[in-house]
Parts: C-alpha cells; sequence; structure tokens
C-alpha cells in the first residue's frame, strides 16, 4: 500500500513536472527554411524620384550672437571676422569679504586679464599670433556692424598678445591693462578682438552659447590678498527693452567682410553669413503613405568651390521642415526645423560628385504629417552654421537632369495578407 | 431539465478554456492553414482514434454524448516536442496546445446537450532567415523573422439522443472560428541608414458546418459508430474586408468496437475528410488534397493501484495531412499508449497519453528528405461537478 502512494505522488511530481516545463513554446523552425518556407521574404524594389519642386539658398538668419563660437579671422581679402566681448557690469565699488556688508571705492586695479576658451578645429594658424583688443563701446544701434567695425583702429587699442602656436590651445589668458577697467569703473567695458599673423588666419572662441562661462574678465581691487579678485561674466545691458537679444549679444562674432557668394542657381550651404538650402518635395502618395520604406537617401550632385582649401571640410545635416503652410516665406520656413534625421554628411568643398545624405527617418517622419497643412521639405543645415566660412555647393533644379537633386527610395513589397 | 447555472458555465469554460494553439512551420506538419491535431480526446487519442467516434469528449460523433448522465467538463493539453530534419539540417521545437475543451449536461433521460471548442487547424510556427539582398547600390544582408500566431477552431453545439440502449443518434452544428496573426520583421546590420520593417496583420475565419451520427449495438459486444460532417462556406476577413472564400471540408467516418473481451474493448476507425475544398481559402501555392486515415486500439482495466483503477489504452493511427509540402502529400503514422484513472469518488478522470509520429512527405522521399519525429503528451482532466 505504501509502495503504490510512493509511486502514485511520484507519478504526480513527474506529470507536473512536465506539464511545467512543456508551457514553454519553442516555435522557431527556421532549419526547415528555405524548403518549406517559400516566398516568406519581400522583395526590396528601388525607385529614383525627382520630387522636389522648390529648391532655394536661404540665410541662417541665426541671429547676431547666437553661435556656438566667436569665428576669428583675418584672411586677407576673402574673410575679416571679429568679435566682440561686453562686460556692462564693471562695478565702482567692492566688498572686501562677503561678511562685510560696508562697500569701498575701486580705486587700483591690479592683474587683470580675459579668459578664452579657443577651439583650433579647423583653424589656420601659420605661426606666431596676435590678438588686439579694442574699445569698440558706442552708443550705435545693437544690430549695425559698421559702426563698431570702424571702432577698431589705433586709438581704441587696449592691448596687443602676441602667442605662440603651442599656446593656443583650451584656454588663453589675455592681460588688460588696469587703466582700461579703472576707466570704466560702473560702466561698460566692450572689447573688440582681432587676429594678425603673418598670413591667413582663423580660430574659434567658444562663446557663452557654447559652453558653460568659457570667457571671464577677473581683476584684483585691492593688494589685500584676503579680498577676492572680482570676476565677471560677459553681459550685455542693451538693447534693455529684450532681454533675450541681450543675452545672445553678450558675445558675438563681428562679421566684417563675408565669403563670396556662390554661383547662381547653385544650392549653397555654410558660409559667412550662413546659408542653407530649402528643398520642398512632391512625393507619390503611395510610397510615402503605403509602402515600407527601408532606406531613402536625398541625392546630391556637388559643384566645386575653389574658394577654400584641400583641408577643408564641413559638416551637413537634414533638419526637417515643420513649417506649415501659413508660412509663405522660405527663409522663414527654413528656420523652422526639427533634426529628423540621424546620417551626417562629411564634405569636402573642393570635391565634386554626387554625395548622398539618408534621410529615411525624414521620409518616416512625413508619413505623419498632413501634406495639406505642412509641406514636405528638407532643410540642409551646415553643422558649424555660423562659424566657420566653408561652404559646399550643390547643383539646383535649375541644372541638367542628372545633376538635379533626387530621391533614392528603397522599399518593401512585401504585402502581408495574413494568409498562407 | 436543464441547470441554466451549469450550462452558462460549462459555456463559458469551454470558451476560455479552449487556448491559444501553436505550431511551427518550416514543418512538414503545419504547412498551408496548419496541422490538425485530431479533435480527439487524450482516451481516444491514446487508441489510435478508434474510440473516437464512441468518445463523448471527442466533437466527431455528435451521437457519442447520448449517454453523458451527469454533467461534465472536459480540458485538455497537449504539448508536442517535434523534431524537424532536412539533409543535414534539424530543429527541434515545442509546441504547446490546449486542443480540446468540451462540457455536457444531460435532458430528459434519454439525451445530452453538449458545447465544444476544438482546434481544428492549428497553424502558430515562427522563422528567421537571412539573405543577402542589394538596397539601391549597396548589397547588405536582411533578417526575415515571421512569426504566425493562429488557428481555425470548431466550436460545436451537439445534441444526443438515445431512443433505446442499442441505438444512439446526435446532431451537431458547427462554428468554424479563428483568427491567424501575422508578424513580419525585416531588419538590417546597418540600423543607421536602414529602417526595420514591420508588419502586423490579423485575418479572422468564419465557417458553418452541420454533422450527424449514430451508434449501434446490434449485439452486446459489438458496436457500430458512423459520422458525417457537411461543410457549408467558410470566409476570411482582414478588417471588414473579406478576402478569401471556400468550403468547409466534409468528413465521413465509420467506427467498430468489440467488447467481447472481459475488461477490454478493441476499436478501429477509418475516415475521408474532403480537405481540398479549402483551396482557394489561401494562395495558390496552399494544395490541401483529400485525406484517408485510419486507427486502431485497444483498452482494458489494468490493476488497481492505490485504490484506484487504472485503465490501459495502445493504439496505431496512419493518416495523410491535409496539406502537401514541396509538392507531395505529408502522411503521419503514431504509436499512442497510455492509462487513466478516476478520482475524488470517480467525480474526476484524469487521462495520461504519449504519442510517438513520424510524417514524411512523399515516396520516395521529397527533395531534401524532410521528416518530422514527434512526442506528443497529451492530458486529460473530466470533471463531474
Amino acid at each position: 500500500m505504501r509502495l503504490n502512494t510512493a509511486l502514485t505522488k511520484l507519478a504526480g511530481l513527474i506529470a507536473v513536472a512536465v506539464v511545467v516545463a512543456a508551457c514553454t513554446e519553442d516555435l522557431d523552425n527556421s532549419a526547415g527554411c528555405p524548403l518549406l518556407c517559400s516566398d516568406q521574404g519581400g522583395q526590396i524594389e528601388t525607385v529614383t524620384l525627382d520630387p522636389v519642386v522648390l529648391d532655394t539658398t536661404v540665410s541662417a538668419l541665426t541671429g547676431l550672437g547666437t553661435e556656438a563660437s566667436l569665428f576669428l579671422a583675418t584672411r586677407g581679402d576673402t574673410i575679416d571676422s571679429r568679435g566682440v566681448i561686453r562686460f556692462d557690469s564693471i562695478p565702482a565699488r567692492f566688498q572686501r569679504s562677503l561678511t562685510d556688508t560696508a562697500t569701498t571705492a575701486i580705486t587700483t586695479v591690479d592683474s587683470a586679464f580675459i579668459r578664452l576658451r579657443v577651439d583650433t578645429v579647423g583653424g589656420k594658424i601659420p605661426g606666431p599670433v596676435t590678438i588686439d583688443a579694442f574699445d569698440v563701446d558706442t552708443p550705435a544701434n545693437d544690430s549695425l556692424i559698421a559702426p563698431v567695425a570702424e571702432l577698431f583702429r589705433t586709438d581704441r587699442l587696449i592691448a596687443s598678445r602676441t602667442y605662440a602656436p603651442t599656446e593656443l590651445k583650451d584656454t588663453l589668458i589675455f592681460p588688460v591693462p588696469p587703466a582700461a577697467i579703472l576707466a570704466r569703473r560702473g560702466g561698460r567695458l566692450r572689447v573688440g578682438l582681432r587676429l594678425r599673423a603673418a598670413g591667413p588666419v582663423q580660430l574659434r572662441i567658444l562663446s557663452m552659447e557654447g559652453a558653460s562661462s568659457p570667457t571671464l574678465l577677473s581683476f584684483r581691487v585691492s593688494s589685500d590678498t584676503a579680498v577676492r579678485p572680482i570676476v565677471l561674466l560677459p553681459f550685455s545691458r542693451t538693447p534693455a527693452d529684450q532681454p533675450a537679444v541681450a543675452a545672445s549679444l553678450a558675445d558675438y562674432t563681428l562679421l566684417v567682410k563675408g565669403t563670396p557668394p556662390g554661383p547662381a542657381g547653385s544650392l549653397n550651404i555654410g558660409g559667412l553669413p550662413a546659408s542653407r538650402v530649402y528643398l520642398r518635395f512632391q512625393i507619390p502618395a503611395f510610397i510615402v503613405d503605403s509602402a515600407d520604406i527601408i532606406r531613402a537617401s536625398l541625392l546630391l550632385t556637388q559643384r566645386p568651390n575653389r574658394g577654400v582649401s584641400d583641408s577643408d571640410t564641413i559638416f551637413i545635416v537634414p533638419h526637417v521642415s515643420l513649417a506649415a503652410n501659413a508660412v509663405t516665406d522660405v527663409a522663414r520656413a527654413a528656420q523652422i526645423t526639427a533634426i529628423a534625421a540621424r546620417d551626417t554628411l562629411r564634405l569636402v568643398p573642393r570635391d565634386s560628385g554626387l554625395k548622398v545624405i539618408e534621410v529615411g527617418t525624414v521620409v518616416a517622419l512625413w508619413r505623419s504629417q498632413d501634406v495639406k497643412r505642412t509641406p514636405r521639405a528638407l532643410v540642409l543645415i551646415s553643422t558649424r552654421e555660423g562659424q566657420t566660412p566653408v561652404e559646399a555647393r550643390f547643383f539646383s533644379t535649375e541644372a541638367a537632369p542628372a545633376l538635379r537633386p533626387r530621391l533614392r527610395i528603397s522599399f518593401s513589397k512585401r504585402q502581408s495578407g495574413g494568409l498562407p | 431539465m436543464i441547470s441554466g447555472n451549469r450550462l452558462a458555465v460549462a459555456i463559458a469554460a469551454a470558451v476560455v478554456l479552449t487556448g491559444r494553439v501553436a505550431a511551427g512551420q518550416g514543418s512538414l506538419s503545419t504547412q498551408g492553414f496548419g496541422y490538425p491535431p485530431g479533435q480527439f480526446s487524450t482516451r481516444a487519442l491514446a487508441t489510435g482514434g478508434g474510440l473516437a467516434q464512441f468518445d463523448a469528449d471527442s466533437p466527431l460523433n455528435p451521437a457519442a454524448i447520448a449517454l453523458s448522465a451527469d454533467p461534465r467538463v472536459f480540458f485538455q493539453y497537449e504539448p508536442e516536442f517535434r523534431r524537424f530534419s532536412a539533409d543535414t539540417a534539424s530543429v527541434s521545437t515545442l509546441t504547446a496546445r490546449f486542443p480540446l475543451t468540451a462540457a455536457s449536461v444531460p435532458f430528459r433521460s434519454k439525451g445530452s446537450i453538449g458545447l465544444s471548442v476544438s482546434t481544428f487547424l492549428d497553424r502558430s510556427f515562427a522563422t528567421t532567415t537571412t539573405r543577402e539582398v542589394a538596397v539601391a547600390d549597396q548589397v547588405t544582408t536582411v533578417t526575415e523573422a515571421l512569426r504566425v500566431l493562429g488557428a481555425i477552431n470548431d466550436v460545436r453545439l451537439a445534441a444526443g439522443y438515445a431512443p433505446s440502449a442499442k441505438v444512439q443518434v446526435g446532431i451537431g452544428g458547427h462554428v468554424l472560428t479563428g483568427q491567424s496573426r501575422v508578424f513580419f520583421d525585416q531588419s538590417f546590420p546597418d540600423s543607421l541608414n536602414f529602417s526595420t520593417v514591420t508588419q502586423s496583420t490579423n485575418v479572422s475565419f468564419t465557417g458553418f458546418a452541420v454533422s450527424a451520427g449514430a451508434i449501434l449495438r446490434p449485439a452486446p459486444s459489438i458496436a457500430l459508430a458512423i459520422s458525417g460532417r457537411k461543410g457549408g462556406d467558410i470566409s476570411t476577413r482582414s478588417g471588414d474586408t473579406t478576402v478569401s472564400r471556400a468550403g468547409v471540408p466534409d468528413r465521413l467516418a465509420a467506427a467498430l468496437s468489440y467488447e467481447g473481451i472481459s475488461g477490454a474493448s478493441v476499436s478501429a476507425q477509418v475516415a475521408r475528410e474532403s480537405w481540398s475544398s479549402l483551396n482557394g481559402l489561401g494562395s495558390a501555392a496552399v494544395n490541401a488534397v483529400d485525406a484517408w486515415e485510419g486507427g486502431v486500439g485497444l483498452e482494458a482495466a489494468g490493476p488497481r493501484i492505490a485504490e484506484r483503477l487504472l485503465v490501459f489504452r495502445a493504439g496505431a493511427r496512419y493518416r495523410t495531412l491535409p496539406f502537401q509540402a514541396v509538392g507531395s502529400d505529408v502522411t503521419e503514422l503514431s504509436f499512442a499508449g497510455g492509462l487513466g484513472a478516476q478520482f475524488f469518488r470517480n467525480r474526476a478522470a484524469l487521462d495520461v497519453t504519449v504519442q510517438y509520429s513520424s510524417r514524411s512527405a512523399g515516396e520516395p522521399a521529397a527533395a531534401g528528405d524532410p521528416r518530422e519525429r514527434a512526442f506528443t503528451l497529451s492530458f486529460g482532466l473530466r470533471v463531474r461537478p
């Protein structure tokens, strides 16, 4: 009897174990393919379309001071780009310590310097480089270039400093004469920076928009080392009625002479002042709305830009335009964008020939857009827009058919009916 | 008098507990619309189907439920361990099925009404393949994963009546329903430039049929059974669109049971099913063929263990599966054995069956020599509330 009971319990346990083990399905029978899996995959078809109905070069309209770095360049007859840094809060008095509520008038200044963060990527350093700093304070309108540019003259020179190429890395200390600070106590110090060298020279200085506190002005106001030095960040009080614009103007690139415009009818990306390309598409609905798109590539034919050197490169990223039909100004529509593609195209502007930008994710995004409300458009932008004079050029729809922008789309032809 | 509560419970249980079925394609047995488990209860499966025409739990012969004296509910779980081989490739799969749930209640003293839900055709599989493909100007590897889950189930409402001890008759109405969910992914190694294609499709099935059957006992030791199912239309729908239409297969079966040996019975069944009426429901590549099926089995009382009487069963079955593979008919030869015992003062009964099946395509073997070996475990629990 005991043996029978034990056997029964054992059989029950085995049965439970088998049932539990058999609950986890493994349906993968791939070894039977392709012998018994006929036609389960889908063919992939590729079509190349001429879907661009509007293409044009437009100004980047990035706004003065919104660039991530200040582009300083002196390249003879081609480019003259300078930087302006505003310190509109030079104090007239100071506190000896944080706990001392009494303030003391500033009567002496020592150890004054401006700290800059340099980015030499894409820079041209022919040898020793001299940075001239000018007093560019002027009551002229903030958006004007010429009144500021004409202040880069000898009688406005604050200081100069020559740096060896090895010193031009990361942090740069530019000494400032104490008199320049003392003369502006309780007022503002606006410094214009310009490069000089034996040959064409260019480099970039990180701006307030491109890094966290990259630039500062430091000076001591007492010989007592217990008194902390005064440290000021770039700050602009004007325009007083537009705080956002004023924040941008704390430091900005002053482009005195930009790159020459590209040939008429070409699509130009980059350069100074910066430009971008707007492309509007009309794609058959059955492709955008119905097809399972695997790959979408924008085919552009590059035309060489002889105005740059062989070593110059530019990175182009496609943005999708989010501007609705209500925005009729293409230049404005080209500003209302979002990054939708992961591909970045690296180009040598002197090069030529067919270039490919992957825009599959953009086309996928267009599927969710109502084309009656939002035109399907791409905006091609340089990743260093407004920070480099390098410009890439492409043939537009006005060129010969083989040179025009095209869209190559690969899609799956598999139509799943759900039946064997 | 039928208890309303009991009927409701039985119907709900039948609908809810007939679970998802699954199988694998890339295999011989699940070509076309899938594999037919046979609509056998665990008990009938162990006898090679020989008892199926007499078995009240197997939804084949509506006359078989006539003598169900008590309300009863039956659940069945049936995992299949399959090994497929072709040339040098082989793979093992595990398919979990709940192929049959049935319930019946007696009415008056000579009849019974039953509801059952059983797997008619089981189409579930997963395959993953890779191949080289040209996308625009670039040749790349594409990985295609296909997963199909679904089945056509047979919902039968049947009534059986026994006007005398020698005659049982029954009729049934069938609704064939179910769905097939297809998930397809096409992916590429370079996910930066290539987008993955994901498709999912859901197709539903709706079909109708009627069945009738009879069991005759001309002598105390002999029983004869005959049943038939007449198929109506079956259609597939995707959303609110009818995709295709065909016919539910007719089925004609006859069986003989000999009970002249004390404590034992020998039974045999032969059936013909006109699967070809399903042609047209799928693509032209799906070719269903009419098929014969035959089985023979033995059921015998065994020893008492733990004060319970064990019943031993054994059987063999041979049949042609409905859908051709690589242009050849697929045949299946099965051997089964099992046992049964009752518990809880005979208000519950547990049947266990082990079936070994071998399947092949064509004679001589089709190209690639595809073959299958499968072990099916079947657990059937019958409860009389």
